[in-house]
């Protein structure tokens, strides 16, 4: 009966660890911190009607707005940042429902800023700037909105807004309904706790009443208009976490003349949950316990492990568990804590909000399976597995030729000798033997070049690298891999080349009939085992041998996985890079267990 | 692969060249004679077939190992020849085989360079912690790894052999080194190599074939676990400890990629020698220290020249251990 218990524990943990990685996304909800809302438009019937006449019901209103969205979409350059969830009417108003992505990307309404209140007011940052502004009753001068038909406007508030209309903005602390901070009150309150600020400035919305959203998080203060007047009246309205935002008539210029916009300006302070990692991992660690707790209870392994008799074995082997200890530390510090950042493929990373960046679920590996990079990506693992491919058949006859010219050899003094020379290229880094190819083949002064008169530019050319890449991981590799044929070669029985030799057979027969089948295991295993490792680059060769401005030129060739994550960390898009990764991870782990199970059947040990 | 064939127009091809074109073609020549000595279609008398097989075959043989040898040693050859010559003369020849002038420019710009000075002090010290710091780390594990009868043993085996199918790959390793706050930092040149689960696996299957009777006499000695590592599994383990910090040695001491991810560009007092190396052709000026020129390909050669010192110094002494420490526990019989 074959256990299956190994499996099933590997498993429990492999679903353990996704629920780990499933929770931080769960628990985190649809936060502002990943640049999504979903706001309420209203837009007042009769306006819209004057606008477009068109419009007379939900229908048509309906057609209008998605016009609308497209038109913002395209502005803000990706095609879901806007979408629209659903249209609702009631006796003046049409209601439709928009849900926004990435809130600070957005382009064609104006703007949203939003961030940790400590970094938005920090120095020197244009959020701080902008909030002295409307503090002191001035926003930005220029402001440019696009229109669904593509013309474009641009608006030029006045230094001062108009004497009529001016105001600044105050800040509301509700926690203590206080009106009264200074500049730098404000700033401070703000800066110092753990909150979050949505700041906004929306420009020239004739025809909205009011926008309406849910923050996920407790309100502590809210801006208010100040006027003039001395009244304090507030365009934001807090009820619980849901928040309307009501416009405010600003005065602005376009191309010289005044012009009368609907403006939502202001900004909400609020404060976050606790961080949805955390919880995500209390949830997996008490889902871990109750199991623990359930075998131990239940299925009686509490009588087993807490008996005398394997507590004192444990105590037993107390020094060896000591000095595993360290080389497990390491591991789980960088093989398995690593795992958990693989969640990265799945949210858009960014460096700041670290694993909390937004969740995108699986848009980079349908980019990849579908519609844009497909080339790219058919180009990246083509290669990868071609240049593996054709460097494990084209070297493993050169490598068997070495090992039976070695184990051929009488003299004890020259077997060695020759055996160190074929060594020497393993001690070789690859950037030396970069330097060492290029000597041979560049175009100009290389030494192949140069005796035979050739003047092709290798070296710049795309197709001779499978071969060049196959030729220097031979030069350098041969050495050290002839020496397990070698091994194998000494086990072959002595008397099987007697016989060989009594029937007649020269050396080279003896190898063809005695020798080689004699390895013919070692060799299978060697062979079952590389082609495993078929999906790893050898990414540190490509980058030493080709420098980096031919890298672009031979890209055909030599584009290869591990250059994505190369470009990745020095752009900055770490999701893509690892959702690749996670691809090449996944299949070289299932080639490598099929490997092993091929292996096994056939009586050998195996490697795992 | 079609670039491949379409080579340049043969015009000006040097003496050498030709020579090696003709041998070449000698060679062919031989080893269709051989071969049609060996399958016999011309029916020769079986003693003058023998007697012609041993000739052509001790020709054979030196001619083989003769070019194999220079197969492998040449293109170092040619670098190291490069690293002794005149600049001057470099620049008009390119590279070859012989020295045209002699010329210790380069060594003496290489030992000057702060650069390539620095690069080199990094490297020793890198190396020598993370060889000493794995090779403990390292036996250690497969140590704890290899007794069978160590209760969760299967589990433990289990966990490290796991990181081997699956790796989370470059990019969340580095955010990892990130968040740890060892980026751009010494430490992470040294710790995160210390760990190496192949070496940790040779090693492990290596301890199982040492005969359990040695063990268990040192068991009724008196002995702990402990004292059978120190006492019997050590120093029967010497011809695989040894293979393994060789082999973790010459991996750091090659290794340029650490740099490359885990230190930031304009960090260069971290750079190990490697990454010198490679950075030498794209900054490197034409000038020398006293203006004469000094071609940076020279420099290049110097320095890899330079980096080769330490590895042949060590090989010899390390090398025959190798074959038994790679095998034992590898092939079966």
């Amino acid at each position: 009966m074959k256990s299956r218990k190994p499996l099933f524990i590997f498993l429990y943990f492999v679903a353990l660890f996704a629920l780990f990685i499933g929770g931080i996304f769960i628990f985190s909800n649809d936060y502002l911190r990943d640049g999504k809302l979903t706001l309420d438009v209203a837009v007042e019937k009769t306006k819209v009607q004057e606008k477009d006449s068109s419009v007379v019901d939900l229908a048509s209103f309906q057609i209008y707005f998605d016009g609308y969205i497209t038109s913002l979409n395209k502005e803000s350059g990706d095609t879901d940042y806007y979408g629209v969830n659903s249209y609702k009417e009631n006796d003046n108003q049409y209601i439709a429902s928009v849900s926004t992505r990435r809130l600070d990307k957005l382009k064609g309404l104006g703007f949203f800023r939003y961030g940790k209140g400590s970094s938005f007011f920090a120095n020197n940052t244009t959020t701080a700037d902008l909030f002295d502004e409307i503090y002191d009753g001035k926003i930005r001068n220029n402001v440019l909105r696009t229109y669904q038909d593509g013309s474009s406007v641009t608006y030029t508030f006045p230094a001062e807004v108009r004497k009529n209309n001016k105001f600044s903005v105050r800040y509301h602390d509700l926690t203590n309904e206080s009106y009264d901070y200074t500049k730098e009150e404000i700033t401070n309150t703000i800066a110092k706790n753990d909150s979050y600020v949505l700041y906004f400035e929306l420009i020239d919305f004739s025809l909205i009443d009011s926008i309406s959203f849910k923050l996920d998080g407790s309100v502590s203060g809210v801006s208010f208009l100040k006027s003039s007047a001395g009244d304090n009246n507030s365009n934001i309205e807090v009820d619980g976490n849901s928040i309307t935002l009501k416009p405010v008539t600003l005065y602005a210029s376009v191309e010289g003349e005044e012009v009368k916009t609907n403006t939502f300006i202001g900004y909400i302070v609020y404060s976050q949950r606790i961080s949805p990692i955390l919880i995500s991992f209390f949830v997996t660690l008490g889902v871990l316990l109750l199991t623990c707790l359930y075998f131990l209870i239940f299925e009686g392994y509490a009588k087993i492990i807490f008996s005398k008799r394997t507590l004192m074995k444990l105590w037993k082997y107390r020094a060896v568990y000591v000095i595993l200890l360290p080389s497990l530390l390491l591991l789980v510090l960088f093989r398995y804590l690593p795992m958990i950042w693989l969640s990265s493929a799945f949210m858009e990373y960014d460096l700041l909000d670290g694993l909390q960046s937004e969740f995108i679920g699986s848009k980079y590996f349908m980019r990849i399976f579908l519609a844009q990079n497909t080339a790219e990506m058919y180009r990246i693992f083509r290669n990868t597995i071609f240049i593996s491919f054709i460097r494990i058949v084209s070297n493993l006859p050169f490598i068997l030729f070495l090992a039976l010219v070695i184990n051929s050899m009488k003299r004890k003094k020259v077997k060695t000798v020759f055996q160190s020379l074929s060594l020497i290229p393993y001690f070789l880094s690859w950037v030396a033997v970069g330097g060492l190819f290029y000597s041979l083949l560049n175009s100009e002064s290389g030494l192949i070049n140069r005796l035979f008169s050739i003047t092709t530019d290798w070296y710049h050319v795309s197709e001779p690298w499978w071969a060049l890449l196959s030729l220097s991981s031979l030069w350098k590799g041969m050495g050290w891999s002839a020496i397990i044929y070698i091994a194998g070669m000494c086990t072959i029985d002595e008397s099987l080349y007697e016989a060989a030799r009594i029937d007649g057979c020269g050396p080279v027969r003896q190898a063809f009939t005695v020798t080689l089948p004699g390895i013919a295991g070692v060799v299978c295993l060697q062979l079952i085992l590389d082609i495993s490792n078929i999906m790893k680059d050898n990414y540190d060769q490509i980058y030493a041998m080709v420098n980096g401005q031919t890298l672009g030129q031979i890209q055909e060739t030599v584009d290869v996985v591990g250059r994505i994550a190369f470009t990745s960390l020095r752009d900055g898009n770490f999701g893509s890079a690892t959702a690749i990764g996670l691809i090449q991870g996944v299949i070289g782990c299932i080639l490598v267990i099929i490997a092993n199970r091929i292996v096994k059947k056939s009586d050998n040990e195996g490697i795992i | 692969m079609k670039g491949l064939f379409s080579m340049g127009i043969f015009t000006n091809v040097s003496p050498v060249g030709l020579a090696i074109i003709i041998l070449a073609i000698v060679l062919v020549v031989f080893v269709i004679a051989y071969v049609l000595i060996l399958f016999n279609p011309f029916k020769i008398p079986i003693q003058i077939k023998a007697r012609l097989e041993k000739i052509f075959g001790m020709i054979g043989k030196t001619v083989l190992i003769i070019v194999l040898s220079l197969f492998f040693i040449l293109p170092l050859w040619i670098v190291i020849a490069a690293s002794f010559t005149d600049s001057i003369e470099f620049i008009k020849s390119g590279y070859s085989v012989y020295i045209p002038k002699f010329s210790l420019d380069a060594y003496a710009y290489v030992f000057k360079n702060e650069k390539i000075l620095r690069g080199l002090l990094n490297s020793v010290l890198v190396t020598a912690i993370v060889t000493v710091l794995s090779s403990i780390v390292n036996t250690l594990a497969a140590y704890a790894l290899s007794i069978k009868e160590m209760p969760g043993n299967k589990l433990l085996n289990g966990i490290f052999v796991f990181t081997m199918l699956f790796a989370a790959g470059m990019v969340p390793t580095v955010l990892v080194i990130r968040m740890l706050g060892i980026y751009d930092t010494f430490w992470a040149l040294i710790i995160p190599p210390v760990i190496n689960v192949y070496n940790i696996l040779l090693m492990r299957n290596y301890m199982t074939t040492i005969p359990k009777s040695l063990k268990e006499a040192c068991v009724i000695d008196g002995g702990g676990h402990i004292r059978v590592f120190f006492e019997v599994v050590l120093p029967m383990s010497v011809p695989i400890i040894a293979t393994t910090t060789m082999m973790s040695f010459v991996l750091k001491w090659n290794s340029y990629m650490d740099i490359l991810y885990y230190v930031a560009p304009s960090h260069t007092e971290l750079w190990t020698i490697q990454y010198v190396i490679m950075d030498l052709l794209s900054n490197m000026g034409a000038m020398g220290e006293d203006e004469t020129i000094i071609s940076k390909y020279v420099v290049q050669s110097a320095t890899i020249v330079t980096t080769m010192l330490p590895l042949i110094c060590i090989f010899p002494f390390l090398q025959r251990y190798f074959t038994k420490g790679l095998t034992s526990g590898a092939v079966k019989g």
